[in-house]
Formats: structure tokens, C-alpha cells, sequence
């Protein structure tokens, strides 16, 4: 099977923008075991496409921020996980999109920028 | 010594204009690295020909974009890369950084140096690999010679300020040779022949290391490197930076144009550089078309050549004189590379294995050479002696072949073969030996006035060495007149006539 075939049941393999475990299922059964690979990999990246991360230094319930974020990004799903590394701010994962707001990233920018 | 007060104020100076405002990046994610191709997934925001970064540091520049991933060539270490590792995109494209300062460096196609010497901290212009050449309306026609300093070439087949004449022939038929002697006649041109001065850039791709540091060592012996920058991507870099090596000599090249100075770049060699992409391309799984490479083959090169250009005044008048050289299997001209660079260029220098083989150095074609800038790129002076030869040197080849055949010969015939066996001894130049234009006139005006026809061909090379020094000795005057490069007038031609008669006379055959 090819890698579009594969891909095309991944997307088939949804009901109403959520996994189908029945067709799934069905899926899984006449994949082979290297096309089974290739079609988990790409239900990763669909359902990672669905997502975003925010990654705080603390993790702490503020509704406020919580409702900005989700406003910016209608229709996904919003995660916080906790990275002390960022020491301030925050990072947002959205896909292959990277926002980067956080201090620990200025520093970086600011060392990269005085070592030329 | 720099206090610390000053320190502190340069810091303060930098962050200044640092950019704090929050990054947006483009990351992606590594799928497969082989044989130094990376595929990542993600980076949908990715340019054709951006440049990415990995973890460790490395870059990479983009070659492909498909549907759910993106191809990436090394162009540098791509060992620790592994499956899963983030790729981040920089929105630059590929660039060198260009000043002054690289005049007299050897560098790699991404202007680190290989000479081991410290990299300059002056920062000069960023300059782009990639670049579409200049338009018409930019261009001026060729019309200034550069002078190669080797008699057949000036004389049959000059070569023009903003030209691009390829140098094609087997292996070890002398190509570099003459790209070398080029670039080492550039000193003579500033000094001797009132022209604007050249600068060098010699690009060596996908060569032995031990040959490219015998050009290296040859151009700092003679004091060429005191204007000759040197790009090498040898035969063990990656070829991905055997790729990059032409263009990084262009955007080299273009900085001095740019600055209305003439430069010279020489290509050695673009059948290797298509090797190169060949390799580049299959690992890609591009469409492999003739002899297995890409379908792009051409506007490789084309794209590459149309950036030597002359431009116009108001633009600053420089120049990009393009030296191509390619490597033929078997004297075999019509093989795809061959064919599509000389369509590509304004003429060829096409060098022969019989002719090598036969002593005749430089063993140039002269039926197969041609210059389709031809005589623009020449001085008056030159024109006025080279038409002659070039008839008398065809008429010689073509009676040369006939008289094969026949023992008797009128002595008309005879006469001309004489004349053509002694022009082609007159045409034969050592290495390293290129001359001021005055001393090839010297030379083309004495065998085409018949001054060399009573002297045995054997002696004719000492003829013209005592020759060429008894002129710089006693008429002085008459090589600076010549010199000018303007059509010598009757009272010239008189006194050259009488310095020869009296030199003639005191040559003892």
C-alpha cells in the first residue's frame, strides 16, 4: 500500500472530526504490519494537528489565559504542560508552529546575538 | 588595548538594536537521513532553498517540498542526526558574507577558510548564492579585452571583459593551464596594458586536494594570489558543497561587479559540478532523464553562466568574465554536458590529444575554437595582424591535408605551407610564459610579414624568444607604442620593419 493510500484511510478513519475506534479497527486488520507503522504515525500527527501545547515554567489554573489562548485557537484541543526551563512566559506549539514568548528563549536570542 | 568602559558601551550599543519582540519559528521534525538527504515532516512554512538547523547545530539547505515533507541537503556534518531530532527553519536563504578581505584566501563555498588563517571580523556585504542574472536593459556589450597573455587565444579567439568562453578537452590536455596563465597575465594587464585591473576568483570543484594546492602554491609563487580568491569544494567535501561552489564563486564575483571592478571567475570544472547534482538529484529521487541526470541539467549551468555579464555605465560598468572548463571523455564534444555548455557560453577553446601529443602547446583547435564575441574583444592593434593569420593559418590546414597526398608542389603551395608550418611554431607557448600584447604583435606581425619564412621551424621559437628580448632592449619605445594597443601607423610599421632587418642580421641560425 502507498503512503497516500494509508494517509486517505487515516483521514476516513475519523466520525465527526474524532477517531473511530470501529473503523479503526477494521483499518488495522488488513494493514500490514509496516503500513500498521505508517498509519499509527499518521493518526499521531492528525491528532497532534488537533492540538496545542502550552508549555508554562509553573503549572497554575489561570481562566483567564486559558480563554485567550483557546480563543486564538478556535476548534483545538488546549494541553499545558510544565517546562521550569523557560524560567518566564511560555511556549506555543501549535503543529509544526513555534511561538516563542518565553525569557529563557530572549536570553538565547541575546547570547546568540552578542557572540555574532 | 580596548578598556573595559569601551566594552560595556559596545554591549550597550548591540542591545540597542537587538529585537526582543517573541519569535515565530517553523520547526519540523526528522524522518530519515540518508546518504546526507535529511526528509523531515512539518516545516510547512519552508521556502525552496531556505536554510534549516538542526539540534546539533548543523545547517541545511531545502531541495525539495512535497506534499507532507521536505528534502534537505548537509552542508555539514550529518553523522549524530537521527530520526526525531527538530529541524528549525531560519527564513535566510544562502548567502556568503564578501569584502576586500577575502582577496588572497583559499575558502569553502560557505566562506570559511581552509588556509588557517583566522576568518576576517570585517563585515562586509552578505552576498546570495542563488541570484537571477542581471536583465538586458542592464547590460552592456562586450567590448573590452581581457588578454589571456597567450598569443593563439588573444590573437584567434580573444576573449572579452563580461564573456563567457569555455575551455573544453580531454584530461591533461592543459585546460587549467590556461584558466592559470589567464589569471596570472592579469598582473601584466594592470600593469603593462593600461587596462582596469581583474580580480580572480578561481573555483576548483570536486578535484584532488594535492592538485588544487599545486594551482594554490603555482598562484602564490608568480603573486597572483595577491588578487585571486580561490572557492575549493574538492573531491572529499560533500556534494552538496561541490554543488554550492560555482554559485558561491558567482555571488563572490558579483560583489566586485557590483562595485563597478572587472572579475574573472574560472569554473574547474563543470563536468564534475554536474556529477555533483547528478548525485544530489538521484538521492533526492528526482526523474532521471540522459545519462542519468536530473531534467534541470541545463538551467544548472545556464543559470550559473548568464550571471557573467558586463553591465552597463550607469550601473558601474563592471564585469563577470566566466571561464567554464569541462573535461571531454574521448575528444567526445557531443556527450550531453559538453553540448549543453557550449550552447550555453560565447565560444570554446577546444583543446586536442594529437596535438598535445604532437608538441603543439597550447594544443588548441584552431578549426574547432571559436570566440562569438570575436573581434570586439580586441584591440585595434591586434585585429589589424590576427585576420591575416587566421586566413593563412585555415588556407595552411586545408593545403596541409591535400599535400598529403601529392609529392610535387607548385611553389606557391610550397610558400604557403612554409608560412603555416612557421606560424604554428610561432603559436606554441610554454606554461607560465604569457606575454604583454606588444610581444605577441611582435611576434604575429613577424611571421605574417614573411620576416620568419628563411628561418629553419626548429630555430623559430629561439627566433622569437632573441627577438622579443633584443626589442625590449634596443627599441623600448616601439614596445611602449604598441602597447596602447592602437593600429600601428606607416612610420611604425617602418621602424619595426628596420628593427627587425637589423635583429635578422645579427641572428645566427
Amino acid at each position: 500500500m502507498t503512503k497516500k493510500q494509508i494517509r486517505r484511510l487515516a483521514f476516513a478513519s475519523y466520525t465527526k472530526e474524532q477517531l473511530d475506534a470501529k473503523k479503526v479497527k477494521r483499518v488495522a486488520k488488513i494493514l500490514s504490519r509496516q503500513d500498521l507503522k505508517e498509519y499509527i504515525k499518521i493518526l499521531r500527527e492528525l491528532e497532534k494537528s488537533k492540538q496545542v501545547t502550552v508549555f508554562v515554567p509553573r503549572l497554575y489554573k489561570s481562566k483567564e489565559i486559558e480563554k485567550k489562548i483557546s480563543d486564538s485557537f478556535p476548534g483545538k484541543k488546549i494541553i499545558f504542560q510544565q517546562d521550569p526551563s523557560l524560567m518566564a512566559g511560555l511556549r506555543v506549539e501549535n503543529n509544526d508552529l513555534v511561538y516563542e514568548l518565553s525569557l529563557n528563549n530572549t536570553f538565547e536570542n541575546l547570547k546568540n546575538y552578542i557572540n555574532g | 588595548m580596548v578598556n573595559s568602559e569601551e566594552i560595556i558601551k559596545q554591549l550597550e550599543k548591540g542591545l540597542t538594536s537587538f529585537n526582543f519582540d517573541p519569535k515565530l519559528q517553523n520547526v519540523g521534525i526528522v524522518q530519515s537521513n540518508t546518504d546526507g538527504v535529511i526528509t523531515a515532516s512539518g516545516l510547512s512554512k519552508a521556502m525552496m532553498g531556505e536554510l534549516v538547523a538542526f539540534e546539533n547545530g548543523t545547517i541545511g539547505m531545502i531541495l525539495n517540498l512535497d506534499e507532507d515533507s521536505v528534502s534537505i541537503i548537509l552542508l555539514g556534518e550529518g553523522e549524530n542526526i537521527k530520526e526525531g531530532d527538530k529541524v528549525k527553519a531560519t527564513g535566510r536563504m544562502l548567502s556568503i558574507n564578501v569584502s576586500d578581505d577575502l582577496i588572497g584566501r583559499v575558502i569553502n563555498p560557505l566562506g570559511e577558510p581552509l588556509d588557517g588563517k583566522a576568518k576576517s571580523k570585517k563585515s562586509g556585504k552578505e552576498m546570495p548564492l542563488e541570484k537571477i542574472a542581471a536583465g538586458v536593459v542592464e547590460r552592456e556589450p562586450v567590448n573590452t579585452p581581457l588578454k589571456t597573455g597567450i598569443k593563439s587565444i588573444d590573437a584567434m579567439f580573444p576573449i572579452g571583459r563580461g564573456q563567457r568562453e569555455l575551455i573544453i578537452g580531454d584530461r591533461g590536455l592543459g585546460k587549467t593551464a590556461i584558466a592559470i596563465d589567464t589569471i596570472i597575465n592579469q598582473k601584466n594587464n594592470a600593469k603593462n596594458g593600461g587596462l582596469r585591473p581583474v580580480t580572480c576568483i578561481y573555483v576548483a570543484i570536486g578535484q584532488k586536494q594535492s592538485r588544487i594546492a599545486q594551482v594554490i602554491d603555482k598562484l602564490k609563487e608568480t603573486g597572483a594570489m595577491d588578487y585571486t580568491i580561490v572557492v575549493v569544494a574538492s573531491a572529499s567535501d560533500p556534494a552538496s558543497l561541490q554543488y554550492l561552489a560555482p554559485y558561491a564563486g558567482s555571488a563572490i564575483a558579483e560583489y566586485f561587479m557590483e562595485k563597478g571592478e572587472d572579475a574573472l571567475i574560472v569554473y574547474d570544472d563543470l563536468t564534475k559540478h554536474a556529477w555533483a547534482y547528478r548525485q544530489i538529484s538521484l538521492v533526492l529521487k528526482r526523474p532521471a532523464g540522459r545519462e542519468a541526470y536530473p531534467g534541470d541539467i541545463f538551467y544548472l549551468h545556464s543559470r550559473l553562466l548568464e550571471r557573467a555579464i558586463r553591465l552597463s555605465k550607469e550601473l558601474g560598468g563592471g564585469s563577470i568574465t566566466a571561464l567554464p572548463i569541462i573535461e571531454t571523455q574521448g575528444n567526445d564534444v557531443s556527450a550531453y554536458i559538453p553540448t549543453n555548455v557550449i550552447s550555453i557560453t560565447d565560444g570554446q577553446i577546444y583543446l586536442e590529444g594529437d596535438l598535445f601529443y604532437s608538441g603543439i602547446r597550447p594544443a588548441i583547435n584552431v578549426g574547432t575554437s571559436v570566440s562569438r564575441v570575436g573581434g570586439a574583444a580586441q584591440t585595434s592593434g591586434m585585429k589589424s595582424v590576427s585576420g591575416k593569420m587566421k586566413l593563412e593559418l585555415a588556407q595552411y590546414r586545408e593545403m596541409a591535408s591535400f599535400a598529403q597526398f601529392g609529392s610535387e608542389l607548385d611553389p606557391a603551395t610550397a610558400a604557403q605551407l612554409d608560412r603555416g608550418r612557421r606560424t604554428t611554431e610561432i603559436l606554441k607557448q610554454p606554461q607560465y610564459d604569457s606575454l604583454i600584447e606588444a610581444l605577441e604583435y611582435l611576434s604575429i606581425w613577424a611571421v605574417t610579414n614573411g620576416f620568419i619564412d628563411d628561418i629553419p621551424v626548429e630555430e623559430a621559437s629561439r627566433f622569437e624568444k632573441e627577438y622579443h628580448n633584443f626589442m625590449k632592449a634596443s627599441y623600448p619605445k616601439l614596445i611602449t607604442a604598441l602597447s596602447k594597443g592602437d593600429k600601428p601607423d606607416e612610420e611604425l610599421i617602418k621602424q619595426l620593419q628596420k628593427a627587425t632587418s637589423e635583429f635578422k642580421k645579427g641572428f645566427s641560425v
